[in-house]
């Protein structure tokens, strides 16, 4: 018989899935808030999110290209990291910025590192933190949905000329905040980022990403719920119910706790690992919203997190078969 | 609710095809290759030589070590053969090639036993005369594992019908045809034991098989149990863990624990050769995979060829890309169909290039996914970064000698790396590197 078989290693079945679905997933479950985002903050929305989406794929290509490596723009992940870009900065931010945010994003934080699944940082709240801190002034200024007008495509966004407004966590940092549209809140029509105000469309998305098994639920709910808990306890202002729910539904809090801190790369790969990130994650954003300067504090958190990582990894590795307790590593007696 | 494991994954069971069909007799082959090697432990030395007259379950092949079992032959004729020859793992192996004269004359002296007189003894002795191993894959000769389990005192006897592997329905059909058989090995294995219960671990996707066998086996004390459809439960440790909640620690045996556990096909040989009085020669085998015309499941005399085994089921449809031997999760990928179906093979699988692909693999992604799904509560992420590293030290911190070579992780990555062949190549190392130490300082 001369016919030749091919030999592998079994398993000789393996899942269908691949990374490409499962980037694909993300971008689906992002979708709602994506597109509720460019209603909200208009035409300039959406070319901010096409930009950094296309600036993302370039940033990728171009590396690869570069560097010689195998084309990895197939596997969707630059388009996730470049999307999340665009919904976590303001719609009024220069054009320019977020292409320079992706380029930081993909390059600096991803490939430096050895490419998808090696960085220890998320990329986009990297690039998040780069442009915040180059261009504090550019990346605070919001404006309410539907008030697009006066915002030039081009050019630097004159603040004085437009409706700017606060975000709900800006003023309750002051101690007169009084909650008052809790459906404002719910659906996202109120001042910030482009995608990570409408709360509804989000947890959409998330149940997608959860009922896929794409993402599992420990991070989320313990991200959420520890916020929730804190925030209830000690109230700045308000009653304890109403500063929860402003807490929990403004700001970056729902998109992070889906979208952002469920990273595979930077986060931890045990189940109790993923718990302990979440409500890390969770009490370090209630400490910043609370004590720091900063009004929003789930960036740093997570990307704080994101450090810690490989040694929660190595603190909660699942107990040994056969064995009670959590193994250090002896030398195994197989002797009767 | 049923019982389980933590860990494990959900492989499409796709077993549509092949557990509805009924286990067929097929043709005796024109010649059958007998590896000296088809169990655990020591090999055989060929009892016959070329040109000798061979009767149907004559001796062809035998050896006085203990941790080793006869082999028999299943047709009688001429050894036109005696020498190396492809055995399923690859390489090759002392084996007897018998032309089957196609009379199918019998041994005169059939084994004469009664299953009311038998001692313990006479169990184990009969086992080993009949060439019995364990035949749901790891062929551990069945009378050595009858007495380690009387030497170690077990308590607790399980029958292994889990059947776990996609595709392979052998065993479900065994349950389903000739539950008698099953039960009846069962009740010598408890005799052998001196234990009055045993308990046999179905998936309940198995629903017929279930209550087949529930029928028939509980009047003599035997448990059905009923597990979650989910693999690896067949495999030795989560099966254990399955039924009794106990764990089998690193390193040890079922028989460590208290357990002992054999298949159902391993039970249903063992009555099959008192009531016959004929060593083991045939075992149930499923043919199947997407470039066979059809699946069926087999009643094959051992030592059949690959060869005649898929012709003589309807021959294919396609050429296949890949033959396996064994259930697709488990099996050996083959290099030639001229290598014969043994004693512990329990599928044949003809795969076209749908199964090859995959084969290049991406970046790890940290998913997790294969720490969700390992059954012995590994990392395999870690291990995968630590062995591309050379990190000896933290490939025995993370424990990667309790690999059970399931695949699971391989199966669930959605890179597509070759977890379960790393974990493998870890072990070996480890291994490699113990012996050399020991080489060096004479530990």
């Amino acid at each position: 018989m001369d016919y030749k078989y091919v030999i592998t290693s079994s398993p000789h079945i393996r899942s269908n899935d691949s990374i490409r679905k499962v980037m694909f997933s993300v971008l689906l479950a992002l979708m709602p808030a994506t597109i509720m985002g460019c209603v909200f903050f208009g035409f300039r929305a959406l070319i901010i999110v096409l930009l950094s989406v296309g600036s993302a794929i370039g940033a990728e290509y171009l590396f690869n290209l570069i560097m010689g490596r195998e084309q990895t723009v197939n596997d969707l992940s630059a388009c996730v990291t470049g999307l999340l870009i665009a919904l976590s900065v303001p719609s009024t931010i220069p054009i320019w910025m977020p292409i320079i945010g992706s380029f930081f994003a993909i390059i600096v934080v991803k490939q430096l590192f050895g490419g998808l699944g090696n960085n220890f940082l998320n990329p986009a709240l990297a690039a998040r933190v780069f442009l915040a801190m180059a261009w504090p002034k550019e990346m605070t200024v919001w404006v309410k949905p539907f008030s697009e007008e006066g915002i030039s495509l081009f050019g630097n966004v004159d603040i004085s000329q437009i409706a700017s407004t606060v975000t709900p966590l800006t003023s309750m940092q002051s101690l007169n905040y009084t909650f008052t549209n809790f459906n404002d809140l719910l659906w996202g029509n109120i001042g910030g980022c482009i995608g990570e105000t409408s709360t509804v469309l989000l947890l959409i998305g998330g149940a997608y990403l959860l009922i896929r098994k794409v993402i599992s639920w420990e991070i989320p709910v313990t991200f959420i719920g520890a916020l929730a808990i804190l925030s209830y306890i000690f109230p700045t202002s308000g009653t304890p119910v109403t500063y929860m729910l402003a807490q929990v539904l403004s700001g970056g809090l729902i998109i992070s706790a889906f979208f952002m801190a469920t990273d595979y790369s930077t986060t931890p790969v045990t189940r109790l690992g993923k718990f302990i990130f979440g409500l890390g994650c969770g009490v370090i954003t209630f400490l910043m919203r609370k004590y720091s300067a900063y009004p929003e504090g789930v960036t740093y958190a997570i990307l704080f997190m994101n450090l810690l990582t490989v040694v929660l990894d190595y603190r909660t590795r699942p107990r040994r078969f056969g064995k009670g307790g959590v193994f250090y590593g002896k030398r195994e007696n197989t002797g009767k | 609710m049923a019982l389980t494991f933590r860990g494990g994954i959900f492989p499409p069971a796709n077993k549509k095809l092949t557990k509805d069909r009924p286990i067929e007799h097929i043709g005796d082959p024109p010649y059958v290759v007998l590896p000296m090697l088809q169990h655990i432990g020591v090999a055989c030395e060929p009892v016959v030589k070329c040109g000798d007259k061979v009767l149907v379950g004559q001796v062809v092949g035998d050896s006085e070590e203990y941790m080793s079992v006869p082999i028999h032959t299943p047709v009688s004729g001429t050894v036109i053969e005696v020498g190396p020859k492809w055995h399923p793992n690859g390489n090759k192996v002392m084996s007897v090639v018998i032309e089957n004269d196609f009379k199918d004359e019998t041994v005169s002296e059939r084994f004469k036993a009664e299953v009311s007189k038998m001692e313990p003894d006479d169990i184990i002795d009969f086992a080993r005369k009949c060439g019995l191993v364990g035949m749901g894959g790891q062929g551990y000769p069945t009378h050595a594992k009858i007495r380690s389990a009387i030497e170690r005192k077990v308590d607790t006897l399980i029958i292994n019908g889990a059947e776990c592997e996609p595709i392979i329905a052998a065993d479900e059909r065994a349950m389903i045809e000739y539950p008698k058989f099953i039960v009846g090995g069962i009740r010598m294995l408890m005799k052998a034991l001196g234990l009055k219960t045993a308990y046999v671990g179905i998936e309940k996707d198995k629903s017929n098989a279930i209550s087949t066998m529930s029928i028939i086996a509980e009047p003599y004390g035997i448990k059905v149990i009923p597990l979650h459809t989910k693999y690896p439960q067949g495999a030795e440790r989560q099966l254990v863990f399955a039924v009794t909640h106990r764990e089998i620690k690193p390193g040890e045996q079922a028989v460590d624990a208290g357990c002992v556990v054999f298949n159902v096909d391993t039970a249903a040989s063992l009555y099959r050769a008192v009531s016959t009085g004929l060593p083991l020669l045939r075992r149930v085998i499923t043919v199947s995979g997407d470039c066979v015309k059809s699946s069926r499941n087999a009643l094959v005399p051992i030592g059949t060829p690959m060869q005649f085994v898929i012709e003589s089921v309807g021959g294919l449809i396609s050429q296949p890309q890949k033959v396996i031997l064994g259930g697709p999760m488990m099996g050996t990928a083959q290099h030639t169909l001229e290598a014969p179906v043994i004693k512990q093979c329990s599928g044949l699988l003809a795969l076209s290039k749908n199964y090859t692909s995959g084969d290049l693999h991406g970046n790890c992604i940290r998913c997790g996914r294969c720490v969700d799904g390992c059954p012995a509560h590994l990392l395999p992420v870690y291990i995968n970064i630590f062995f591309r590293q050379d990190r000896y030290d933290d490939l025995k911190k993370y424990n990667v000698t309790d690999c059970i070579e399931c695949g699971s992780c391989s199966f669930v990555c959605p890179s597509k790396i070759p977890l379960v062949q790393i974990l493998r190549m870890a072990k070996f190392r480890i291994k490699d590197n113990e012996y050399e130490e020991e080489m060096e300082y004479g530990l």
